[in-house]
């Protein structure tokens, strides 16, 4: 088996529920996590900030 | 069990490989670092072993991505 190609390493703090931060190595500034629209009312909270929610960011991925 | 503040940090690696010429995720590694009440241990590891389950993203890459999970806890007294 091959060596990978490239190894992505993240840690994800969490804020106040449901925000949390995702730190990409290689970058200072965090990407915001949380929850919106269907998503927030699927799990029935209302955060103080709304962010995008990981599902979001699995879809803007997918659109490159 | 508060999540919140500074009881979990997660740790994740992925993978990145190429096995048919176009860059894939092919396996993502996640560490829950977890601060508990304690006595809070059973039903700490109860979640984590069904979270894979409950979680939006891993339904969603199932299948396509192999998934680890482990976990640090650190109990403390309330």
């Amino acid at each position: 088996m091959s060596d990978p190609i490239a190894l992505t390493k993240i840690t994800i703090e969490q804020d106040k529920p449901p925000h949390r931060l995702a730190y990409i190595d290689g970058f200072e500034e965090p990407f915001h996590y949380g929850v919106h629209g269907g998503v927030k009312e699927f799990y029935g909270v209302e955060p103080e900030t709304e962010y995008p929610s990981t599902l979001d960011h699995i879809v803007a991925s997918a659109g490159g | 069990m508060p999540p919140y503040p500074d009881k979990i940090k997660t740790t994740v690696q992925g993978t990145i490989e190429a096995p048919e010429g176009v860059l894939k995720i092919t396996k993502i590694q996640c560490h829950y670092d977890l601060k508990i009440p304690k006595g809070k241990r059973e039903a700490a590891e109860r979640v984590l072993n069904v979270f894979e389950t409950k979680c939006p993203v891993a339904q969603t890459l199932k299948g396509c991505v192999e998934f680890e999970h482990s976990w640090t806890i650190e109990e403390y007294e309330e």
